[in-house]
């Protein structure tokens, strides 16, 4: 179903052409580049045993590549950028057959497929970070799981606050930012077993002894069930704005546009 | 539609009640095994210890249950946990117990203090099945321990709780310790009337190894002196008992001896053969008491019995102990504490101002040509199908090429991934003898945060964690596994955590020498049968400093080498100096042997009774403690520093006209 699915498809023929979506991605990656020349280790090896206090250009990688991805998640959730033949979900929505339930699995998947893509275009600078960084793999692997969860979560957050209130002038964009920066937040201070950061922290810092491990379920599990339910309640909101656009568009009976399928 | 919720109800109440059945039964599976698991443990010498020093302990597990496969471990803890510098010790060993069976444990174990417990638990498949706690408060004491090996002999009148401060303890042959560190709070050990043959090859080893470090063995002959014939006592023995002497007249043997002796009825001495060492006693051309020197510590050879009349009850007897052992009398110091760990090199040996991370440079630049090649390849527009085709290759064929490009360079090319050990040894051959005492520091960290554990082989040391100053971070512990070879694992995973330890051993190493010095130079006369090559050697005499090049072995051959390069007097920073062979050493080596060379010049230069006709020699070797290949992952350092005193003849000297 998913690799049939037009919105899958469209994503992966955009991500093989240079568009938009892709340049975005490229000033990601300079943020990304930034981040490890910045937190590269400046003392030699002696004096970080001496601190006992590993160089940390992984966490500083990881925290990136998961800022910058969510941010990247809401603005095209927001259709503020689309990849190279790429429709906007509004148009999924009323200019073809497909049922709400086929628009949000591809645009579920479709926005996870752009993520590995992203994280495939990091992996240079990931695999740079991982030599020096001390972290092992399993941890890695697990904070870039959720950093896929995370921008999803962010991408299905930009689609609603489009149909909600559309591409009108800053409010979209204020909305957008302000969103990212109070998720961030919010949750590294209130909930540190939902923060990408904090996990991150926790799992990449460099200690095994943190905070958060004295919770019942292991941190990255917590992390994984709350934002799986976030989707799921997220995409619930998604259809229902979705279903009520068709059906106002289809009362005012706009003619469908051809599709793949 | 009325059945299926019957059915359901009927799944879930089976399933609950064989999910309640399988915990019951394992529960009862679990309490079954740990009553029928019996843990007998014995501490110290017939549960006596000193505190401060290592000590046996015997544990013994039979199992009257079904067969267990699983693991015995004795958890240590030291430190202090008010100063949060608690660091436990465990050693691990496989435990495989068939129904019915009892198996035997000899550890050696370091005890620091009584506040905590020594715990020994037996677990099965991650579980603990058994479990049993010595508690240390009622078995320690401060004197110091004298061990009698004996059927039937009785030297309690050594006994002495005020002034001396002197145990005497009868324990088993049988439980003697199997590693000479066991040894370690004996001041004598004592036989009478038994021979040696009894103990294991390790015992009998451990006895031999902790007489080289220092021990004091007395041997006293009685009526059987085949007993002191038989190959083990022979060995160790400075004379050769050939057969019996009646004595009716005790009264000179007394005077000999430096009392007054006044026997009721005839007895028996030996009379011995093949004499080596000093003899201390005599009478009438008969040794009564020879003494040799074997490493650092003494036997002695007593050709009567203590045991038995006259000298079971001879009030002299007690001094004559006291002047045969040279235990001098010591006053009792309450809660005296001996200090057996030390600052570790560790740290300033890979603390060499250089290496370790990739230069930020060349992430700079790795960074800008990745970017650059993906901000090319987003920028152009091809018009034909086939340009467009082969961007969408690079396009996706770029992070794909970069990637393991960027492993390999930051990664085993520029900064290899994993676990590095820095092995410094110090090896002190005893003079006299095969033997060498081997102090060792071990420093073990990680790149990566995982779990890792360094297999070692060649000797066992006694390891124990370092001293380390309050920078150096938290204290940590230790797992020892003693399965087939020593592996040391450190606690926690964290990366870029250095963990101390330092060992301490007695090892073959078989090398005479001395020096012949003349007015201009020294040349030393070296028979290496430790199989090893010494790469630089050195000799400080006079507080001159020699440099006398690599010198190989050479298998009971002497060799000689003359010491003409002087580099000048010896001072605190003579270290500098000293350079090496960039063909045949690294910089890494040359670090460490500076490093090295640096401690041992100020011990000698602190040193006040450093004599005149003795000669420091040094020479830096192949460190003994070798990694084993199962470890051959681990990135290792390693250097062994021989440190020798050595006598230096004045022949030539005496001939200078000045």
């Amino acid at each position: 179903m998913i690799h049939t699915n037009a919105l899958v498809t469209g994503v992966w023929r955009g991500l093989l052409r240079p568009g938009a979506g892709q340049r975005a991605y490229l000033n990601c990656l300079a943020l990304q580049a930034v981040a490890i020349v910045l937190w590269w280790p400046k003392a030699n090896l002696s004096q970080a045993l001496a601190h006992e206090q590993g160089p940390q250009p992984l966490l500083a990688v990881t925290v990136a590549i998961s800022l910058t991805i969510a941010y990247y998640s809401i603005r095209a959730g927001a259709e503020e950028f689309l990849l190279d033949g790429q429709q906007p979900l509004r148009e999924w929505a009323v200019g073809t057959s497909l049922s709400i339930r086929q628009i949000l699995t591809g645009g579920v998947f479709g926005h996870g497929l752009q993520t590995l893509h992203q994280l495939a275009l990091s992996s240079p600078l990931l695999c740079l970070a991982y030599t020096v960084g001390g972290g092992d793999g399993a941890s890695l692997a697990a904070c870039l799981l959720m950093v896929v969860l995370q921008a999803e979560v962010f991408w299905l957050t930009g689609a609603i606050v489009y149909l909600l209130i559309g591409h009108s002038g800053q409010s979209t964009y204020v909305t957008l930012r302000v969103i990212v920066a109070a998720t961030y937040l919010g949750s590294a201070v209130a909930m540190p077993s939902a923060s990408h950061f904090r996990m991150s922290v926790h799992l990449l810092g460099g200690s095994s002894e943190g905070e958060l491990s004295s919770t019942l379920l292991t941190p990255p599990l917590v992390f994984l069930l709350t934002h799986a339910v976030l989707i799921a309640l997220l995409c619930l909101v998604l259809a229902a704005l979705l279903l009520r656009y068709r059906r106002n568009i289809a009362i005012a009976d706009t003619p469908p546009i051809k599709t793949d399928r | 539609m009325t059945e299926r919720p019957l059915r359901l109800t009927t799944c879930t109440s089976w399933s609950a009640l064989i999910y309640v059945l399988t915990v019951l039964i394992q529960q009862v599976h679990a309490q079954d095994a740990s009553s029928q698991i019996q843990i007998r443990a014995s501490i110290g010498f017939a549960e006596t210890f000193r505190l401060g020093y290592w000590a046996p302990l015997h544990v013994s597990i039979s199992n009257e249950g079904s067969n267990i496969v699983g693991e015995l471990n004795v958890q240590l803890l030291y430190g202090d946990e008010l100063n949060d510098s608690l660091r436990p010790k465990l050693h691990r060993r496989r435990l495989d117990l068939s129904k019915g069976s009892r198996k035997r444990f000899r550890f050696t174990v370091y005890l620091e203090s009584f506040a905590h417990p020594v715990v020994i638990k037996v677990s099965s498949g991650g579980r603990e099945i058994a479990r049993q706690s010595i508690d240390l408060r009622r078995r320690f004491t401060e004197g110091r321990l004298i061990v009698v090996l004996s059927r039937d002999a009785n030297l309690d009148y050594l006994n002495d709780g005020t002034g001396d401060s002197l145990r005497v303890l009868y324990p088993h042959p049988e439980l003697l310790p199997d590693h000479w560190l066991g040894y370690d709070g004996v001041t004598a050990v004592i036989v009478q009337g038994i021979s040696l043959e009894e103990l294991s090859t390790r015992q009998f080893e451990a006895l031999k190894k902790w007489i080289a470090h220092g021990g004091k063995l007395a041997v006293s002959g009685g009526s059987d002196y085949s007993l002191l014939r038989t190959p083990r006592l022979a060995e160790l023995l400075p004379a050769n008992p050939t057969g019996l002497i009646k004595i009716s007249e005790s009264t000179r043997l007394g005077e000999a001896l430096g009392g007054q002796l006044q026997a009721q009825a005839p007895f028996h001495i030996l009379r011995s053969s093949k004499l080596r060492g000093r003899v201390l006693h005599e009478v009438d051309a008969l040794a009564l008491v020879v003494q040799e020197n074997n490493g650092r510590g003494q036997v002695t050879y007593l050709s009567f019995d203590v045991g038995n009349p006259p000298f079971d009850q001879w009030p002299a007897m007690k001094r004559l102990w006291f002047t045969m052992l040279g235990m001098a009398p010591t006053l009792r110091q309450s809660f005296q504490k001996r200090e057996i760990r030390r600052l570790s090199p560790i740290p300033s040996i890979i603390n060499r101002g250089s290496g370790g991370f990739p230069n930020h440079q060349v992430v700079l630049i790795f960074a800008v040509l990745y970017l650059g090649v993906l901000a090319t390849a987003y920028q152009l527009r091809p018009a034909h199908k086939h340009a467009q085709r082969v961007l969408s290759a690079i396009i996706v064929g770029c992070p794909l090429l970069f990637a393991p490009v960027a492993y390999f360079i930051f990664g085993p090319l520029l900064y290899p991934v994993g676990s590095t050990a820095v092995i410094v040894s110090v090896i002190r051959p005893f003079g006299s003898g095969p033997y060498a005492a081997l102090d060792i520091d071990l420093g073990l960290y990680s790149n990566q945060q995982r779990q890792f554990h360094l297999k070692l082989e060649s000797t066992e040391p006694g390891f124990v964690t370092n001293h380390r100053e309050e920078r150096w971070g938290k204290a940590r512990g230790f797992t020892q596994h003693e399965a087939a070879g020593l592996s040391i694992e450190p606690a926690g995973i964290d990366a870029y955590v250095l963990h101390l330890l330092q060992g301490e051993d007695v090892i073959a190493y078989d090398v005479r020498a001395s020096a012949l010095a003349s007015p201009t130079d020294i040349a030393l006369s070296v028979r290496n049968d430790t199989g090893q090559s010494w790469r630089n050697t050195w000799l400080v005499f006079e507080q001159n400093l020699y440099e006398l090049g690599p010198l190989p072995h050479n298998d009971g051959a002497d060799v000689v080498r003359r010491g003409s390069a002087l580099l000048g007097k010896l001072t605190t920073e003579s270290w500098r100096s000293v350079r090496l062979d960039s063909e045949r050493s690294n910089p890494i080596e040359s670090h460490m042997t500076q490093l090295l060379l640096k401690r041992a010049f100020d011990e000698y230069l602190g040193l006040t009774s450093f004599g005149a006709d003795k000669a420091l020699l040094l020479a830096t070797t192949q460190s003994p403690v070798r990694i084993a290949q199962h470890s051959s992952a681990w990135q290792h350092e390693e250097l062994a520093l021989v440190q020798m005193e050595i006598d230096v003849g004045t022949n030539m000297r005496t001939n200078d006209p000045h």
